[in-house]
């Protein structure tokens, strides 16, 4: 499974960076998270023993912290002529600053695993895709949602979200009280990044975008 | 103890699985319903474009029913009356003396064939059907062919005369002129009329003739029937309907119900 996941990160990045010229501006932002999730990735697979990847955790938290930004930007980008679009502005900054105090806090958590920084990014990521594909269906532009990159990108971020938020916000509790469900479930979780990436390959592959709803 | 066992197992994988397929399933009425959306706009789009189509084609036949009408109006009438005058003219040269009356006969001819000329200029104008009201345009249709003296013609009203957008007006105009033809060429007609109605949102235009008839079913069926067939597509188009009614050896009605807008 780690190595369909790699490929599909590297193919992801490959195929941005080789459709550069042709992707739009919100697209490009995807480059930058790929990079963020395969080192991130990376760094923690290269560890050799549970304790060391323990140690590792907070490289996470950052990538959350930096993944949060960019999907953020780029659903700025997106609705950036709508009522919505200055309100992911506030916020992205509602979030950064809530968890750099929450992790200034409670240094702790910065170090363990815990999922509370993708819950909230989920939550939010959700309702932007749900507002942008209603926004997209009714914009009335005679734009075709499978070749449509947007659209696949939208998709593919509200199914991923919505139910890997829910999985992991529940998994949070259980990784505290039934370490042996918890990975017996985490496949799960696994499984919607895979699904999550495939989808992402598929809208990099679109036509470029020529219209956009407000 | 909370999420312990089978059932935290159970609870978790349940929720996760309704959360995805609630994401999925927005994502795929979204899709549906959009598909849907794209059909209906290009349904709108074709319809737009056979109406401009039936429009320009309404255009083009009038235009020929017009140029035909004013042909037969040259060769019948201003080109009798002015060869009348001429050989008025010839009678009087060779007879050395000027006859007063021949000539104030001459001076009348000629002043015919100038207001005729006139009244087939005004015909000529393509803007004329949207100048002037539909009822007039049809009023000069039923004189002319009245002159003939071949069908006794009549127009009647009732209600208040309202503008009709120029498109439908030039499309209804045509397909009366089409119901006028019908009577002259295949009706074996005496008696032709034709009657607006102006209701509160609709313009029922009646064309009516004491005719042979048809059998309304067969023929709106078979390919003689192309011209019915035609006139009710193209008040369809117009947003309107149309009414056949006809009975063996007792005449014919069509009636077209068109809005204003």
């Amino acid at each position: 499974m780690k190595y369909i996941y790699y490929a599909l990160l590297l193919s992801g990045l490959a195929i941005t960076i080789i459709r550069w010229r042709r992707l739009d501006r919100s697209l490009r932002l995807f480059a930058p998270l790929y990079i963020a999730i395969l080192v991130t990735q990376a760094i923690y697979d290269k560890q050799a023993t549970p304790d060391e990847m323990r140690k590792v955790v907070f490289v996470y938290h950052i990538n959350q912290a930096v993944g949060t930004t960019l999907l953020f930007s780029y659903y700025y980008l997106l609705l950036a002529k709508n009522r919505l679009g200055k309100l992911i502005w506030v916020a992205l900054a509602l979030y950064l600053v809530y968890f750099t105090a929450y992790f200034i806090r409670f240094p702790a958590v910065f170090l363990k695993f815990d999922p509370i920084d993708f819950v909230v990014e989920g939550a939010f990521i959700t309702l932007f895709s749900l507002y942008y594909l209603i926004e997209l269906y009714r914009s009335q532009e005679q734009v075709r949602f499978f070749s449509y990159p947007h659209f696949w990108f939208a998709a593919g971020n509200l199914i991923f979200y919505s139910g890997a938020s829910f999985f992991m916000g529940f998994a949070l509790t259980l990784s505290k009280s039934n370490k042996a469900l918890y990975t017996q479930l985490m496949p799960i979780a696994e499984v919607l990044n895979l699904m999550l990436y495939s989808i992402y390959i598929k809208g990099l592959l679109c036509p470029s975008p020529e219209k956009r709803p407000n | 103890m909370p999420f312990a066992g089978e059932e935290a197992k159970l609870t978790i994988l349940l929720g996760t699985a309704i959360i995805l397929l609630f994401g999925i399933a927005v994502v795929a009425l979204l899709t549906i319903f959009q598909k849907k959306s794209q059909l209906n706009q290009k349904e709108k789009e074709i319809l737009k474009e056979t109406y401009e189509k039936t429009i320009l084609q309404a255009q083009l036949e009038i235009q020929e029913q017009t140029f035909s009408v004013i042909s037969g109006e040259i060769h019948d009438n201003v080109g009798q009356i002015l060869s009348l005058a001429k050989v008025q003219i010839n009678i009087m040269q060779e007879s050395n003396d000027l006859n007063k009356a021949m000539l104030d006969h001459v001076k009348d001819n000629i002043g015919k064939a100038m207001t005729d000329l006139r009244d087939i200029a005004k015909g000529l104008n393509s803007e004329r059907i949207r100048l002037v009201s539909l009822h007039r345009v049809v009023e000069e249709e039923l004189n002319r062919i009245n002159n003939t003296g071949a069908f006794t013609t009549r127009l009647c009203f009732e209600g208040t005369e309202r503008p009709i957008e120029n498109n439908k007006k030039l499309i209804l105009f045509r397909i009366i002129q089409e119901c006028i033809q019908n009577c002259i060429k295949h009706a074996h007609a005496s008696e032709m009329q034709v009657s607006f109605v102006y209701q509160a949102n609709f313009l029922n235009v009646c064309i009516m003739d004491n005719g042979r008839g048809f059998e309304v079913s067969g023929l709106l069926s078979d390919s003689a029937g192309l011209g019915l067939q035609n006139i009710k597509r193209r008040a369809w188009l117009a947003g309107g309907e149309t009414l056949i009614a006809s009975r063996l050896n007792e005449g014919t009605s069509i009636t077209i119900s068109i809005p204003y807008e």
